[in-house]
């Protein structure tokens, strides 16, 4: 009895004496972006991003790493949250991504703490402007978008619609949520000599554009320029359609426009559009290195193509992870000295960004956009020339002769 | 402006105001004449569209999806009615259903992700010189329009439809009279729930969804009731109208100011004619 009982207790005694085992230390790092709420499709982007930079990277001074994701849908939960991940979870580092007013919230609670949030994909100028020591930001600024945006319209215009800055008329449309992208747009136009511009807004909500289109279709634009979120670009664009009105040249600058959710307007009502985004998955793969790997990866693990967000946020979680290897601890005063002497040249990550801080704690490597144009249900890179996997087709033709 | 805008914008209005009145109806309906603070109803709608999308996307045609859509929607109704929010405390109802709304946002976004899905149906619309006439916005307001009159047809003229009325201007006298008071509310509120199933249908042939979708519906819903008059349904569905066109010329006019002026107008409202503009002073 005695030779069946020893075997059977320690059957069942030793799975118990594992779980007590200690467990394997691994190296924390947070990630704090919106999950859920408005702005949750880009975060989760964000997290997903992030998630392969840290499956690529897979360790930290030789220790697993742990990532400790915190959901902010708005500011009250982007301060609350950042004070768990920093206070409670003791956590030194944390990546930001997502949501320019929660990052304005979290990041104060960051500079209070003393602890780092590095931030990825974040636009709005006054981010990096505060003078914070404990904010970088990996991703350019709004600003930035908007001069090569500016940047496009100067090479396209005398190219394809034969026209001088002062001949050439533009309306820049927004919900008005985004008129601190446009803002920085429209400076720049102004400083180009771009004269004859018109400025147009409207309410996020908005459920019915008939209106907005009809006056703008009425201008008789050269150009148009949209920032546009998804809940109201899609519709905008089907109602542009519905309307039969597709100016020369049409630029978005917003999520929209290069989102696969895009294509299923299909081809006559998606193609020809062109966005412009700080970097892009689909842009020559000869100039950002693992960026065909990682699309494959994503696509795998995710079942939809990477977005610009997801991208840039993998290529700035990878490179903060290996600046902090660099710094041999999480020691933060360690990890901000390694972070102010870090020069990864430009085409050396999967987004082509590379990484140098300023005096503001920016990164002046990210300074490169693309443009894309869907052709044929597809989004294609097209500009610059260097990024560019195909040709630009402009001016657009009007849908009813599609 | 031209004339043929104003043309375009009075069509594009009306249109619109048919789409909100298949909107706003069903829930004055609830909030007024069952007295149920729905606020989960901007979410039963982002379920509906999801519905609507799901189908779609399996190839399921329109009569298959309405036989899916508008059985679960009739027992999510009676379930919601009877068995969550069966107390006819103001407050607690309002509670419950912020909770339940908080939970379908949830549960949507663990089911369905935050990822936005969209039918990407295209408008067709006519261009007659200058004027602009959606006709697909048109057709839905119409049939919007039909399904609101069979509605209104079935709660005067069918024996149901008079338990229903009594039982909203006298719920006492009517569980005197032998109406099954708590049933026939169940099925009233179930009912107002298959409105709001078609009502995503429509809605998902316009717009997308994601799980944040209903707020916005949600706010335009209590705008055009607290106009009609709450529990006043007829002045709701005039109200939609009103709002439809309002809404159509201050985004051709001052598109930035469109939200703040439209909920100026709500606030004077409130202030002047708490009734509502249809309702007895």
């Amino acid at each position: 009895m005695r030779n069946v009982l020893v075997p059977i207790l320690a059957a069942l005694l030793l799975p118990a004496l594992a779980a007590t085992a200690p467990a394997q230390e691994t190296t924390r790092v947070g990630l704090i972006t919106p999950l859920t709420g408005t702005l949750s499709f880009g975060g989760n982007e964000v997290k997903n991003g992030v998630t392969l930079a840290i499956e690529t990277k897979k360790t930290l001074f030789g220790k697993p790493i742990e990532l400790v994701i915190a959901d902010a849908p708005d500011s009250t939960a982007a301060v609350a949250e950042m004070e768990r991940l920093h206070s409670r979870e003791d956590l030194a580092v944390v990546f930001g991504g997502y949501g320019s007013a929660m990052e304005e919230a979290w990041q104060k609670v960051s500079e209070r703490e003393k602890k780092l949030c590095l931030g990825l994909v974040n636009w709005a100028d006054k981010l990096t402007e505060g003078g914070l020591q404990y904010f970088y930001r990996f991703a350019a600024p709004v600003k930035v978008l908007g001069s090569e945006l500016v940047g496009f319209v100067n090479f396209a215009a005398p190219e394809y619609l034969k026209k001088s800055p002062k001949d050439v008329k533009i309306i820049v449309a927004n919900p008005d949520l985004t008129g601190y992208v446009t803002a920085p747009i429209l400076a720049d136009l102004k400083k180009f000599g771009y004269t004859n511009v018109t400025h147009e807004t409207y309410p996020s909500d908005l459920k019915d554009f008939t209106s907005v289109i009809l006056k703008i279709r009425r201008a008789r634009p050269d150009i148009l320029i949209l920032s546009q979120y998804t809940a109201d670009g899609m519709a905008f664009r089907r109602q542009m359609v519905a309307m039969d009105f597709e100016p020369p040249i049409l630029l978005g600058a917003g999520l929209i426009y290069d989102q696969p959710e895009f294509a299923d307007l299909g081809p006559v009502a998606a193609d020809g559009a062109l966005a412009v985004s700080f970097t892009n998955p689909m842009m020559n793969p000869a100039v950002a290195p693992g960026l065909e790997e990682y699309k494959e990866e994503y696509i795998r693990r995710f079942g939809h193509p990477p977005l610009t967000h997801a991208l840039a946020s993998y290529a700035g979680a990878l490179a903060y992870l290996e600046t902090i290897e660099k710094a041999g601890s999480m020691d933060v005063e360690k990890i901000r000295a390694e972070l102010a002497k870090v020069n990864i040249p430009e085409g050396q990550t999967a987004a082509y960004w590379g990484m140098q801080f300023d005096e503001n704690n920016q990164n002046v490597l990210a300074k490169r956009c693309v443009v894309a144009q869907w052709k044929k249900g597809e989004y294609v890179v097209v500009w610059p020339e260097e990024f560019a996997t195909q040709k630009l087709e402009l001016p657009l033709v009007p849908f009813s002769k599609r | 402006m031209e004339f043929y805008d104003i043309v375009t914008c009075v069509c594009a209005g009306l249109f619109m105001g048919g789409i909100y009145a298949m909107l706003a109806v069903p829930f004055n309906f609830q909030l007024g004449a069952l007295k149920v603070t729905n606020f989960a109803y901007g979410n039963l709608l982002m379920v509906a569209m999801y519905t609507v999308f799901i189908c779609s996307n399996n190839g399921i045609p329109m009569w298959g999806m309405l036989a899916v859509l508008l059985p679960c929607f009739f027992l999510l109704g009676w379930v919601i009615r009877r068995y969550i929010v069966f107390t006819d405390d103001g407050n607690v109802q309002s509670l419950l259903t912020m909770g339940l709304a908080i939970l379908i946002e949830n549960l949507a976004q663990v089911v369905w992700g935050s990822f936005p899905r969209s039918l990407g149906t295209i408008e067709s619309g006519v261009i007659l010189g200058d004027i602009y006439i959606s006709m697909t916005r048109l057709n839905l307001s119409l049939l919007a329009l039909a399904l609101l009159g069979v509605g209104y047809l079935f709660l005067q003229k069918s024996w149901y439809g008079r338990c229903i009325r009594a039982l909203v201007q006298r719920p006492q006298m009517a569980s005197v009279m032998g109406i099954n008071v708590p049933r026939v509310a169940a099925m009233a509120f179930a009912a107002s729930c298959c409105y709001l199933a078609l009502t995503g249908a429509f809605m998902m042939q316009l717009y997308r969804v994601e799980p944040h979708t209903g707020h916005s519906f949600l706010t335009m819903c209590f705008l055009i009731s607290v106009m009609g008059g709450i529990g006043n349904l007829v002045g709701t569905f005039f109200s939609a109208f009103i709002i439809g066109v309002i809404s159509a010329f201050l985004s051709f006019f001052v598109p930035g100011y469109h939200d703040p002026l439209i909920f100026l107008m709500f606030i004077g409202i409130l202030l002047f004619r708490p009734s509502g503009l249809f309702g007895e002073a």
